[in-house]
């Protein structure tokens, strides 16, 4: 599958491919950060009604011009609220962070306090009528999955991935025996051992045995156990 | 090929960690001067890798860790200037002021625009009196013909606060209706600006026709002429929109547009505090007899000139 990117050219004339975030990851980042500005909301209900007794009723009792004024206020404080973050974490809130991916601007540089607030702004014309129909629809055309938002700051996000290097570090000249490529995918196959359905444990561990040339004998069955020895063996050549 | 991936991994990767964590301590703004250069040859090393990687490993996560690892080194090595406190003086001592004067034209046009609407609208007034329930609708006339200034019972029912609220937020309306209708091409801009002058130049006949004349122009001379200044730039630059819609030049016509854009969204961003000023002025200062009407003079000339002055420095014209 061949997965988009953001192609920077450094001034050192390496291109750096980042990949882009999807509207999946991003559609949980900001369920993150809207779920937890819900609980900071009823905090700050609470809050009110050490002051006012109803708060509700203290609010819809309030003028119109004060009603107004109050939603521009609050659209405000959430407004600066996603940009403050993304100012001071370059480019992460809290659900981005936890998510992994990050706001960039299309040179792959950080984003600046003015195109987080632009982003962030036009989050309203991506909101609206309710829930986002705008911001998906262009993030489905736009092959670099960009809101409006993005496309007008000039932003994207990326993904940023914990990659673990130590399992190709080699330790034995055993190693040294495997292609480049059959030891990347032998050694991340053995990473996500655990994480795999036992199925598709079996048929890829089998697979991956006949690649690197010894394939299990005809109907020998392999235990989950035997089959990991055997091809940590030839990763490691214990 | 000589190196093996694990080999190549083995070998560079200390430097990739060490990398990692100059990067980590730049983030956090802990980073010494002497640090600065080692980091900068860690990047130099990492991106020569990245580039090695490519060609002979690439698809693995080895190449995608270099990747990401010079990503986020050039992001922190090359980064943007961030918007502080002196980029705001900038923008407002040198930048605002020197696109008001690049585009003064455009506010001119729009002024004039203004100065038609009202023209219009007074002589419509003037000519058939009965015009003036359609134009302004019966609420206000209602407030007229009871020879009442409805700004003034709008302060009996409302503190200032809750009028300067309304005001501000009716002239947000106002000004950024003109901004943006210039994506039609401008005609949009060019109704508006004719239809407030219309309605501002029939209210004012309508008052003096009942009476009223001093009252509403004890009304709007502390307010007007700054207001009305921001209303002749914000519409001018939907004229400057539109302008560069119709006729881009020798340019293609989307980087023409995204030019101007630049230009009319500064002079919009630029007005917007003055916009929030006035509103205040025209909450707690105009409406009621509480300020007598030589002082609003005083403040509508003074605010007016200021205004103007500010925009009109020669020292923007340098900076540009």
């Amino acid at each position: 599958m061949t997965q988009s990117t953001l192609d920077v050219a450094t001034p050192e004339r390496v291109a750096v491919e980042l990949p882009i975030a999807g509207v999946g990851s991003r559609a949980i980042a900001y369920l993150i950060d809207v779920g937890l500005l819900f609980l900071a909301g009823i905090a700050l209900y609470f809050a009110f009604t050490f002051l006012v007794p109803d708060p509700v009723n203290a609010v819809l009792g309030l003028s119109r011009a004060m009603k107004i004024a109050g939603a521009v206020v609050l659209f405000g404080a959430l407004w600066i609220h996603w940009t403050a973050f993304e100012v001071a974490w370059h480019g992460q809130t809290i659900g981005k962070r936890l998510v992994g991916i990050r706001v960039v601007r299309l040179d792959g540089s950080p984003v600046t306090a003015v195109d987080s607030a632009i982003r962030n702004l036009l989050r309203l014309v991506d909101f609206f009528p309710a829930c986002y129909p705008v911001g998906l629809v262009t993030m489905l055309f736009d092959p670099r999955h960009r809101r409006v938002g993005d496309l007008v700051a000039g932003t994207v996000l990326v993904r940023e991935e914990a990659i673990d290097l130590s399992r190709f570090e080699a330790k034995a000249p055993a190693a040294q025996a495997l292609s480049n490529v059959d030891l990347d995918v032998v050694t991340d196959f053995l990473r996500r051992f655990d994480a795999l359905e036992p199925t598709a444990r079996q048929s890829l561990g089998r697979q991956l045995l006949v690649r690197l040339g010894s394939p299990p004998a005809d109907g020998e069955a392999l235990d989950e156990a035997t089959l990991r020895a055997r091809l940590e063996a030839r990763v490691k050549g214990a | 090929m000589a190196e093996s991936l694990a080999d190549f991994v083995s070998r560079r990767r200390p430097d990739w960690t060490r990398l990692e964590q100059l990067l980590e301590r730049l983030r956090a703004k802990q980073l010494h001067l002497d640090e600065l250069t080692t980091l900068d040859q860690l990047y130099r090393r990492a991106a020569a890798d990245l580039a090695h990687a490519q060609a002979a490993f690439p698809n693995t996560d080895v190449s995608r860790f270099l990747n990401q690892l010079c990503g986020k080194a050039y992001a922190g090595i090359y980064r943007a200037r961030p918007v502080s406190l002196a980029s705001l003086r900038h923008f407002f001592g040198v930048t605002f002021p020197a696109a008001v004067q690049q585009t003064l034209g455009y506010t001119q046009l729009a002024a004039s625009l203004l100065l038609l609407g009202v023209v219009l609208g007074a002589t419509t007034v003037a000519v058939d009196p009965s015009s003036a329930q359609r134009l302004l609708g019966a609420e206000l006339m209602d407030f007229i013909e009871r020879r009442e200034l409805w700004t003034d019972v709008a302060l009996s029912t409302h503190t200032p606060a809750e009028m300067a609220t309304t005001i501000f937020l009716n002239n947000l309306r106002v000004t950024f209706a003109a901004f943006a209708a210039g994506v039609t091409l401008g005609i949009g801009t060019v109704l508006l600006a004719v239809y407030n002058g219309l309605f501002l130049g029939a209210v004012t006949a309508a008052c003096f026709q009942h009476e009223l004349g001093a009252g509403i122009l004890d009304f709007i001379t502390a307010h007007g002429p700054v207001e009305l200044s921001i209303i002749s730039i914000t519409a001018g630059a939907g004229l400057v929109i539109g302008h560069a819609l119709i006729d881009p030049g020798e340019r293609p016509r989307a980087a023409h547009v995204r030019e101007r854009a630049r230009l009319a969204v500064q002079l919009v961003l630029g007005c917007a505090p003055f916009l929030v000023g006035i509103g205040i002025v025209e909450g707690f200062v105009s409406p009621g007899t509480f300020f007598p009407w030589p002082l609003k003079a005083v403040v509508g000339l003074a605010s007016g000139l200021g205004f103007w002055r500010y925009v009109l420095r020669r020292r923007a014209a340098a900076g540009t």
